[in-house]
């Protein structure tokens, strides 16, 4: 039976962390632990694929820095508070996202991003849509994504788990032209496994 | 962190956040690695040599208290052989003394940790901390406390140098502290930079304004070493480095986290002033 392979976006990778946090700033945010609202579903979905033994993959280059430095920023936006020492904290919460990408990445086979993303960029500008998030054309680095996966070689069908609407507010066009079938991050629970296995 | 011996006989060092923290029995491999014959002829000494550490930012799993007579540790005094290291007796004017000797597997074990400072320490540093200890090996115990009180001001007729010496340090980090949003957060080190500028002011703020706010005009008795020790690494190595990092182009991670290990990280558990304290909310206020 074919092989099917699941890449996550980096951020995805990066959600999928629940952060310990440190004694000092627990009275002040009312918890343990932080995490992203998607950290639970990702997080599963994760054991999920290795409990069937399925491949996981993540995309090379990436700038690991600017994914945690916005991830953690985002974080401390939602939780609506002040903290004390925001920097310390910020360094602290980075450190341990930092040392947890870096002990998972091991089990993620990397596929190269492809620079050459000309002839996808058009696909995507002939088909524009209106996008919440603003910029309705994917940036260069998701292009990049897209093209690399594509070039990717899979006998099965190509999976991509992102949070990002330039992904999945462009779910049909990049199942349709490029073969790539986006999950949401969301969404990812209710993925039916065995439907795609059988 | 526990350091065991595996079936190999080779060392093993667990896995920590505070990279560095040596345990015990590494920080005395690594001081008697650098002594003089690899070897220390008082228990005195060897908790002074092992106190002294901290002057070069290495974390050590030992925590020394400060009093008249220097730093130290009274868990020291129980040290038997093992399989790095010989404990001595032997008797002088009728009194009794324990010196320390490097053993083989010691003798490797001060060779991983020399391996693994590498990754922090510059050659010159290395040679410099090396130069030291083997100098210090040779002195006897009363002046190594004398050089370490020195060194920490905490002889009680020195107690205005240690006011100026607050003043100096507290206002170098206010400065710093104003400066810290000219610091874009477009790194995760440039975001560690700022959090050891900010956690220095707040440090030295907590120094100033509460631990020294009344010095004692006597000895203290049983100060946590960090009060001291503190005072002086800010002064001598983290302000000038601070102060020239923050307008330099280049940033110096090695640095950084090197500073940012020994102060914000080692104190976990060991010291009010801690992230690791759900207090310490208060303490900064």
């Amino acid at each position: 039976m074919p092989e099917n392979h699941y890449a996550f976006d980096n951020c995805s990778i990066i959600h999928s962390c629940e952060i310990i946090i440190p004694n000092a700033f627990r009275p002040i945010l009312g918890k343990s632990k932080l995490s992203h609202k998607n950290y639970f579903k990702l997080s599963q979905f994760i054991q999920k694929l290795n409990k069937s033994n399925l491949k996981k993959f993540r995309f090379v280059p990436s700038n690991a820095d600017i994914a945690i430095i916005g991830f953690v920023n985002q974080l401390i936006v939602e939780t609506g508070i002040t903290i004390p020492l925001p920097s310390a904290f910020k360094a602290e919460v980075n450190e341990q996202i930092y040392q947890y990408t870096q002990s998972i990445n091991q089990d993620f086979i990397e596929i190269q991003k492809e620079n050459e993303i000309k002839g996808i960029k058009t696909i995507f500008v002939q088909n524009e849509k209106m996008l919440k998030k603003g910029k309705n054309i994917p940036e260069t680095e998701d292009l990049e994504i897209i093209a690399g996966y594509q070039k990717h070689i899979c006998e099965g069908n190509k999976y991509f788990i992102s949070e990002d609407e330039h992904f999945w507010g462009y779910k049909d066009l990049i199942k349709n032209n490029f073969n790539i079938c986006i999950i949401e991050e969301w969404n990812c629970l209710a993925f039916n496994f065995d439907l795609q296995l059988t | 962190m526990k350091g065991i011996f595996c079936q190999s006989d080779l060392y093993i060092t667990s896995i920590n956040e505070i990279g560095m923290l040596l345990s015990k029995d590494e920080a005395i491999c690594l001081v008697l690695g650098l002594s003089q014959n690899k070897k220390i002829t008082t228990i005195t000494k060897l908790n002074k040599l092992l106190a002294r550490l901290n002057l070069f930012l290495i974390p050590i799993d030992i925590d020394f208290r400060l009093n008249k007579f220097g730093s130290f540790n009274s868990e020291l005094g129980e040290l038997n052989t093992n399989e790095l290291y010989e404990i001595q007796r032997y008797t002088i004017n009728n009194s009794e003394h324990k010196s320390c000797k490097l053993k083989e597997n010691g003798e490797y074990v001060f060779n991983k940790v020399k391996k693994r400072m590498q990754e922090i320490f510059t050659d010159e540093e290395f040679t410099e901390l090396k130069k030291e200890i083997n100098f210090l090996s040779q002195l006897s115990a009363s002046d190594l406390s004398e050089k370490e009180h020195e060194i920490l001001l905490v002889d009680k007729d020195e107690r205005f140098k240690l006011e100026q010496r607050l003043n100096d340090n507290y206002i170098s980090l206010m400065d710093l502290y104003d400066e810290i949003d000219k610091i874009k957060e477009d790194s995760i080190i440039s975001i560690k930079l700022k959090a050891l500028i900010e956690y220095c002011y707040y440090l030295m703020k907590y120094l100033k304004e509460r631990r020294f706010k009344s010095i004692p005009e006597e000895y203290e008795f049983d100060a946590f070493m960090f009060d001291y020790y503190f005072l002086a690494i800010l002064q001598k190595y983290i302000i000038p480095f601070l102060v020239k990092q923050i307008t330099e182009k280049d940033i110096n991670t090695v640095k950084i986290n090197r500073y940012y290990q020994y102060i914000v990280n080692y104190p976990k558990g060991r010291y009010p002033f801690s992230i690791d304290n759900e207090n310490l909310n208060q303490i900064i206020q």
